[in-house]
């Protein structure tokens, strides 16, 4: 047993001062009466009084001396005897999506379950608390300040996402590990995590049904780029089968609503076209939403960006290129100018979302800010003969320039060779042997430039199906558009800003998107952790886009392997978590109501 | 009446509410006439008793000739024989009968007795009935003996005015034992008391009684005696020496003794009704008019 206060134990000196007071404690009151019979009856009749009364003086000193003890123990602050070292205890708690169960109440117990176990920290007893939100967060180094971890776990949240326990444990291992004395490791989450002897668990869940929406994605229909591909995927996590209804939001506004039958267990899957006719106006904000409400909201809707139908304007510089010009003319999404190159103008690109040299450049390509498209011939072409192009590799498959773009067929006779200039981010998605015969090209402030070594007399490229598309996968990645739409991330993961992108801090939903004009988000040029589902912004130096965030996860909407409250602790209710002194504060003030009941009360009633 | 240099209790004051409150029974009790006491013989009086047959010898002025007019049979007409009382009062003057509650000012239950024994000698005196007073505590203390007329109404209150100087402990056994054996004649016995005897009041009021006396027991106690204003740790003391008693006064105790002395005092009335003796039961915070008016006439002291 160890005093923090030692000092008050000095007080103990004035426990003399208590006897004498009680000693000097004034004699009974006189009272003269007519008779003494009624009170003598009365008396005799209470034997059992007479009792209590003759113990009751040296009772009353006996209790306020152990009421004054059990106080001066109290004031000096009693710690039970700690091992060397003193206890370091991480606290590991749950903050995945389905802690947000029962409206919240599941992570709440979690939040009330780790505060009754703060409240024991101390001097000798440090506890550090993870949270795993996705990946592993320090909610608080370890702290023997017991009000500054309540107020950190107060301000936790759950996050919208799903994520692996295993690393947060690591981390807190890591954490013990430097730590000697006794050490504790406790999970609080709604389902056992692995099987660990140096695991503590409280379990706050309850098993129970819920249906999700597991799988959110679109694409560009081929036939109609301006036109999308919804597709979504269904799950029922019940005990039974449910008529789950669907409804289909642009902007805000529904447009659709399916009902599906979706056995126990199962999934349904469901996909529609929303034209590009919707599209034009408006923001693309697609939403999905499970109309019956269940346990868990955050995976009832899902969410999507979809590219607006807004054209770009490019500039086709050119002698005379029917191919390149019927491929513009083809993405109705464009809208193309043509210019001879004798009538171009140093500043002109900067009024287009692409500019399109076609086997001419400009005299001072280096001053000019903008998109290029350098078609044929480019700045970066090496000085010499061409070389012969024997087989055709599509490096980089994953490549927007060449998304639905087959160049199995692709034929090329002679091609250029490049000089790789420095100080650009490049990307060689078509290659040679090695050689670059597409070079793609990023500066960080936003220039984009894509180059191609052949030109369309070298190569049967112009009259392939992939040609029109090719042309418009590069017009859109030079305005900073996806040409295969964003299907979005799940909530959790981390988005890494590009070269001089930014990304709004925290999401917007569907039916903010009326402000979203008017308003400056807070941005990051940091990686940051979706945490929550909504659309997030990213910014580049020439254009913005949207990125939908969705907790999309089998493991988070099954709620069935959720388990009844259970704890392997005995000290998790707060009642209970008190420290020493305060049990004997509590003591003496029960002390003093018995000296009260038994003596005082009496005396002054 | 009485002469203007009484004072204190007897003060003018008293004396005309004294006056106020015959005036107000002669009023209530209309019809009735004074010196008229109902004897268990007949007489010359002129309150009707009975009719009996006549017999030879008898009176024949006391022949009811209208009966004999309306049966032809002469029946004699019987009337109450009126004769005198001897009305004794006895007044505790104990030590309890003259305590007052700590710290008050107001009447002694003494006082109350003595103006309550008072009126019922004016009212007695009036009815031209022999009175008679005494004090008494362990023992007799004093005797005004048997004095008859309105007259004597002053000596009544002269010697009510005289209080023993000194007072002892109830002995209501010891007392009225002694006024028992010295009465001859039959009488009404008026005792006021607050019977706190610790030896019972059972044989000094039997010894009243078992001498022919009719037995009025005017039981005066105070208020605070009833239901004690007692909290806390005390140290009880007997005003009439009987010793020293330590308590603790709660609510609950209290609460016993209030259910003690509402025990006691019943055990009293049980004990008169069943020897066909009046009792009331005065507190001393009592109007005096209150009293003589009300409460004497629902004991039946006066009619």
């Amino acid at each position: 047993m160890n005093f923090l206060f030692p000092a008050a134990l000095f007080l103990g000196l004035l426990a003399p001062v208590i006897v004498a007071l009680y000693l000097r404690r004034p004699r009974r009151s006189e009272m003269e009466v007519s008779t003494l019979m009624f009170w003598q009856k009365v008396l005799e009749r209470q034997p059992n009084r007479q009792f209590l009364g003759r113990l009751r003086n040296p009772l009353s000193l006996l209790l306020q001396l152990l009421i004054f003890l059990l106080l001066l123990l109290a004031l000096a602050r009693p710690e039970p005897a700690r091992p060397r070292g003193g206890r370091s205890t991480v606290i590991v708690l749950d903050a995945r999506a389905r802690m947000q169960a029962e409206n919240g109440e599941v992570f709440r117990a979690a939040v009330h379950a780790a505060q009754s176990l703060v409240a024991l920290a101390g001097p000798g007893n440090a506890i550090a608390v993870l949270s795993n939100e996705g990946s592993s967060q320090i909610v608080s180094p370890f702290s023997t300040d017991g009000k500054d971890l309540r107020g950190r776990l107060e301000a936790l949240a759950p996050s919208d996402g799903g994520g692996d326990l295993d690393d947060t444990l690591a981390l807190a291992r890591r954490l013990l590990a430097g730590k000697s004395g006794e050490k504790r490791l406790v999970v609080i989450s709604d389902r056992p995590g692995p099987e660990a002897a140096d695991i503590e668990e409280i379990l706050v869940g309850q098993p129970g049904d819920n249906a999700a929406i597991l799988a959110f994605a679109q694409r560009a229909l081929p036939a109609s780029p301006q036109s999308a591909v919804v597709f979504a995927r269904l799950g029922n996590f019940s005990a039974a089968s449910r008529d789950l209804e669907l409804e289909l939001s642009l902007d805000g506004r529904p447009f659709d609503l399916r009902k599906f039958r979706v056995a126990s267990g199962s999934e349904a899957d469901f996909s529609t076209v929303v034209p590009g006719e919707m599209l034009r106006s408006g923001r693309g904000f697609l939403t999905a939403r499970l109309v019956s409400p269940d346990r868990l909201a955050a995976d009832d809707t899902a969410r999507l960006a979809l590219p607006t139908g807004q054209n770009l304007r490019v500039l086709l510089v050119t002698e005379g290129n029917p191919f390149l010009e019927g491929a513009l003319k083809a993405d109705p999404a464009l809208t193309r100018e043509i210019l001879q190159p004798s009538a171009w103008r140093s500043g002109m690109g900067k009024d287009f979302a692409a500019v399109i040299f076609d086997q001419w450049v400009p005299a001072d390509t280096a001053s000019e800010t903008g998109a290029f498209f350098f078609f044929g011939r480019s700045p970066f072409d090496a000085e010499g003969e061409k070389r012969p192009v024997l087989q055709v590799e599509l490096s980089e498959p994953q490549s927007p320039l060449f998304w639905n773009v087959d160049v199995a067929a692709f034929r090329l006779g002679m091609a250029a060779k490049f000089d790789v200039p420095e100080g650009w981010r490049v990307s060689r998605p078509l290659e040679n042997a090695g050689e670059p015969l597409v070079l793609a090209l990023e500066k960080p402030d936003g220039t984009r430039v894509v180059a191609t070594a052949f030109d369309t007399s070298s190569t049967n490229f112009p009259l392939r199906a992939g040609f029109p598309l090719f042309i418009s996968n590069v017009v859109h990645w030079l305005a900073g558009r996806s040409p295969a739409g964003e299907n979005g991330m799940s909530a959790g993961q981390t988005y890494v800003p590009a070269e001089a992108e930014k990304i709004s801090l925290h999401p917007q939903l569907e039916k903010e998107t009326a402000k979203l004009a008017g308003e400056a988000p807070s941005l990051t040029e940091a990686p940051l952790r979706l945490k929550q589902n909504g659309f997030y912004e990213v910014r580049s130096a020439r254009a913005a886009r949207w990125i939908a965030v969705n907790t999309a996860s089998r493991e988070e909407s099954d709620l069935r392997t959720a388990q009844a409250n259970r704890s392997t602790l005995f000290l998790h209710r707060g009642w209970i978590s008190l420290h020493l002194w305060q049990w004997l504060a509590l003591a003496g003030l029960a002390l003093i109501l018995i000296e009260w009941r038994l003596h005082h009360r009496r005396v002054t009633e | 009446m009485p002469a203007a240099e009484d004072t204190d209790l007897f003060d003018g004051d008293f004396l005309s509410r004294l006056e106020r409150v015959r005036l107000q029974l002669k009023r209530i009790l209309a019809g009735s006439r004074r010196a008229e006491r109902r004897s268990r013989r007949t007489g010359a009086s002129l309150e009707f008793a009975d009719y009996r047959n006549y017999v030879s010898g008898d009176d024949p002025r006391r022949i009811d000739w209208s009966i004999y007019g309306r049966i032809e049979r002469l029946m004699m007409k019987l009337t109450e024989e009126e004769e005198d009382l001897d009305v004794a009062i006895l007044v505790d003057c104990s030590a309890s009968m003259r305590w007052r509650p700590a710290g008050t000012q107001g009447s002694s239950k003494l006082d109350l007795a003595r103006q309550l024994a008072a009126a019922l000698a004016y009212l007695s005196l009036h009815n031209l009935d022999r009175v008679g007073l005494w004090y008494f505590d362990s023992s007799l203390q004093k005797e005004s003996g048997y004095q008859r007329g309105r007259a004597a109404f002053h000596d009544v209150l002269r010697f009510l005015r005289a209080l023993p100087a000194e007072s002892a402990a109830t002995n209501l056994a010891e007392s009225l034992g002694r006024f028992g054996r010295s009465q001859r004649r039959r009488g009404l016995a008026l005792v006021l008391s607050d019977c706190l005897d610790p030896a019972g009041f059972e044989n000094g009021l039997s010894a009243v009684t078992g001498r022919h006396f009719a037995l009025h027991l005017l039981q005066v106690m105070d208020p605070a005696e009833c239901d004690p204003a007692a909290a806390g740790d005390l140290l009880l003391r007997d005003c009439e020496g009987a010793g020293e008693l330590a308590v603790t006064a709660g609510p609950g105790l209290v609460s016993r003794y209030r259910e003690e002395v509402k025990a006691f005092r019943e055990n009293i009335k049980s004990w008169c009704a069943k020897r066909n003796a009046g009792y009331s039961f005065i507190l001393s915070d009592a109007s005096f008019d209150d009293v003589v008016l009300r409460m004497f006439r629902r004991d039946g002291l006066v009619r």
